[in-house]
């Protein structure tokens, strides 16, 4: 017991820096809800920036975090019971992971957009890659449980750690099979995005053979004939129902389904690069580079499905956990805890003499039975014991009361 | 100032809530049991110069006793005259309600020497303070059961809720009488009460009719029948004199020895008289009390969410 509370006491960052982190964690929950709002309510690319600097301060915040816990308990040798015992894994998952796959990446391209290709940060480009990061930040959610461990809805320590242990093993449950179905492809996306790609190869071979027939093969005349085959494919096609955002032929713009002003305030886009890399680093526009011909598919649509199904997974999780801490936790408590604390003061307390309150639809459970015999044998004896025992209670009196 | 020594005393945290002649009878426990390091305290905090060892100790017991009977009684004095209706005695033809409760509290002052006698005025106060009489004969007349066909057959009280109320409360005025210890030759040398001749029907003959003797030299106008009628509250209930008021008033006297001022049922615990009622229905035969009437208590108490 006395080491167990050293154990508490070892991992503590004092009153200002525990208070900091309940609201950076109130925050970080916050964000990552915002994070797909953004994105199903088409956020500017300056309100997604911001949102992005947010989530990695609180990535980078819970980072430093896990490694001051680490280090304080580390001093006390307590370092490996934090892990097990205290949530650290929590603290863990929910910290450098994110920074490493999620944020650091993507505010790194915010910052610098030119290492989005070639060798430094290349990987970024790939599609699977960012469909990881993408379901690592469902790890954000783990925050829920941090949150849930400062506060401690109940007097019971065993019912606070009771309640602690099911809602870790129900949100890891939840997150290890949403990420699962979510990299095994389960969810339908990586279909959908097959799908495209393959679509968008065979458009592109058709514009290809329809641009070098006719006499002319000027580079003009091509060009002209690809974009008016393009425009009789797509007439009565709306931009967002053809998912194209901008082709290029030759890095000449074939067509854009764009405005300047939709460019400028939700893409990452940069005219002055070629027409392959025009909206480098946007991860809501996918590009495909045919032979000559260049797709810029507007991604929107799948990021908006993707962002809903994350949402109702953080309000799913959230539901679970604020039913554990709210409607299972006053179960356990009555019916369990307080029985507990009954008997034991029953048990402690010389002037204790309250039953145990048996309820019917539950007497058949372990602890009733144990209280009914507390009820029926062991407070009647105490009685019993008191009665005959008047001459010699002394009600807890000690010297020190005389001395005082 | 022995007073505030005595007063600190039953201040202790560790009595809180509990009757006084309860903590009387715990810190003379304390004293008792622990007598030689006692002497030692109580010289030093120079209460009694010139007393040392045990007389140290005994006077300091005394002081208590004295000190907690003249509580009691003030007490008493300040609850009986406002709980009880002086105008039953006269529509019983029990004497004149003003003298008997004058009497009634002259008696106290007389018998209040007597460590159970004081204790059981000190449950009597609790009984009307809280209103146990009220409540529960109260609620046994709403439910007809058990207790009421006790009261209104057996013992062929002809008497509506109220006055039955009232009349019991008379009664358990002076059933503190039964407590005194005297001697009783048949018995042996040592001096008895009521209580300690539970199943010795010789010994309570001659008991009772040296009380009356003592109780009417003290205070005439308590009636003879009310007297006789208070005098079977330590009967057991199983003897053959025990009857409905006398099981009656064992029960709550008893209840009131363990009230707790201020105590509630605690989360997942029963409420304190259900817990009492219940707990003593267990111990029915070993406490002396009538199980049906004490099942009937435990009901009540549950409905009344007391």
């Amino acid at each position: 017991m006395e080491n167990r509370k050293s154990y508490h006491e070892a991992n503590n960052l004092g009153t200002f820096a525990e208070n900091f982190i309940i609201v950076a964690i109130v925050f970080a929950l916050v964000i990552t809800v915002l994070d797909e709002f953004a994105t199903v309510y088409e956020f500017s690319l300056g309100a997604r920036n911001t949102i992005l600097v947010a989530s990695f301060a609180t990535d980078l915040l819970f980072t430093i975090e896990f490694i001051a816990r680490v280090i304080i308990t580390s001093r006390h040798g307590a370092a490996r019971h934090y892990m097990v015992h205290q949530r650290g894994w929590i603290d863990l998952l929910s910290s450098i992971p994110l920074m490493l796959l999620s944020s650091g990446p993507e505010v790194l391209l915010m910052v610098y957009p030119e290492i989005g290709h070639g060798a430094g940060l290349g990987f970024m480009s790939s599609i699977k890659i960012v469909k990881a990061v993408r379901v690592s930040r469902i790890l954000r959610l783990l925050r829920l449980l941090k949150i849930m461990g400062k506060i401690h809805n109940t007097d019971s320590q065993m019912a606070n750690r009771h309640i602690a242990v099911i809602s870790t093993i129900a949100t890891m449950a939840f997150i290890v099979v949403y990420s699962f179905m979510a990299f095994s492809g389960v969810l339908g996306f990586h279909e959908i995005e097959k799908q495209n790609d393959a679509f968008y190869r065979n458009l592109g071979t058709n514009i290809e053979t329809i641009s070098a027939k006719g006499k002319d093969h000027s580079d003009d005349a091509r060009h002209e004939r690809a974009k008016e085959y393009l425009s009789q494919l797509l007439v009565n096609i709306d931009s967002r129902q053809s998912g194209i955002a901008q082709v290029y032929y030759q890095n000449k713009l074939l067509i854009s389904n764009l405005t300047a002003a939709q460019l400028d305030s939700h893409f990452k886009y940069d005219e002055s690069r070629p027409a392959a890399e025009k909206f480098r680093s946007d991860t809501h526009v996918h590009t495909i580079v045919h032979g000559d011909i260049v797709f810029h598919i507007n991604t929107w649509a799948i990021q908006k499905e993707k962002a809903r199904v994350n949402i109702m997974v953080f309000f799913g999780i959230s539901a679970i956990l604020l039913s554990f801490m709210f409607v299972y936790s006053r179960h356990f408590v009555q019916n369990v805890t307080d029985v507990v604390h009954v008997m034991q003061k029953g048990v402690t307390d010389a002037d204790f003499n309250l039953e145990v309150s048996i309820r019917k639809d539950f007497e058949q459970d372990e602890i009733f039975v144990l209280a009914k015999s507390y009820n029926e044998v062991l407070l009647p004896e105490k009685m019993k014991t008191k009665a005959s025992g008047e001459s010699t209670d002394t009600g807890g009196l000690s010297m020190d009361d005389f001395l005082k | 100032m022995i007073s505030d020594f005595i007063l600190k005393l039953i201040s202790n945290p560790n009595f809180t809530g509990q009757p006084i002649s309860m903590i009387e009878q715990q810190i003379s426990n304390f004293v008792e049991q622990n007598k030689q390091q006692m002497s030692a305290v109580i010289a030093s905090q120079k209460f009694y110069p010139g007393l040392a060892g045990d007389k140290a100790t005994e006077k300091l017991i005394q002081d208590i006793r004295i000190y907690i009977s003249q509580s009691i009684i003030d007490k008493a004095k300040q609850v009986v005259p406002g709980s009880v209706d002086v105008s039953l005695p006269d529509n019983l033809g029990l004497g004149s309600g003003e003298t008997v409760l004058a009497h009634t509290l002259m008696l106290y002052e007389k018998i209040a020497a007597h460590k159970e006698a004081r204790q059981m005025i000190d449950q009597y106060c609790t009984l009307l303070d809280e209103h146990y009489i009220d409540r529960y004969i109260g609620a046994a007349f709403q439910e007809k059961g058990y207790m009421y066909n006790e009261l209104f057959r057996v013992q062929k009280l002809n008497l509506d809720a109220q006055t039955m109320i009232e009349y019991i409360k008379l009664v358990a005025a002076v059933a503190p009488a039964s407590a005194i210890r005297i001697q009783i030759p048949q018995v042996g040398p040592q001096p008895v009460n009521a209580f300690d001749l539970k199943d010795k029907p010789s010994g309570q003959k001659a008991h009772l009719e040296k009380i009356t003797a003592l109780v009417r030299s003290v205070a005439p106008e308590i009636n003879a029948d009310l007297l006789n009628a208070a005098l079977k509250v330590p009967l057991a209930a199983t003897e053959p004199g025990a009857t409905p008021i006398g099981k009656f008033l064992a029960i709550v006297f008893a209840r009131a020895k363990d009230f707790r001022k201020g105590q509630k049922a605690e989360k997942g615990s029963e409420t304190p008289d259900k817990s009492w009622f219940s707990v003593q229905i267990k111990n029915a035969t070993f406490m002396g009390f009538d199980k049906r009437m004490l099942e009937e208590f435990n009901r009540m108490a549950f409905t009344m969410k007391a």
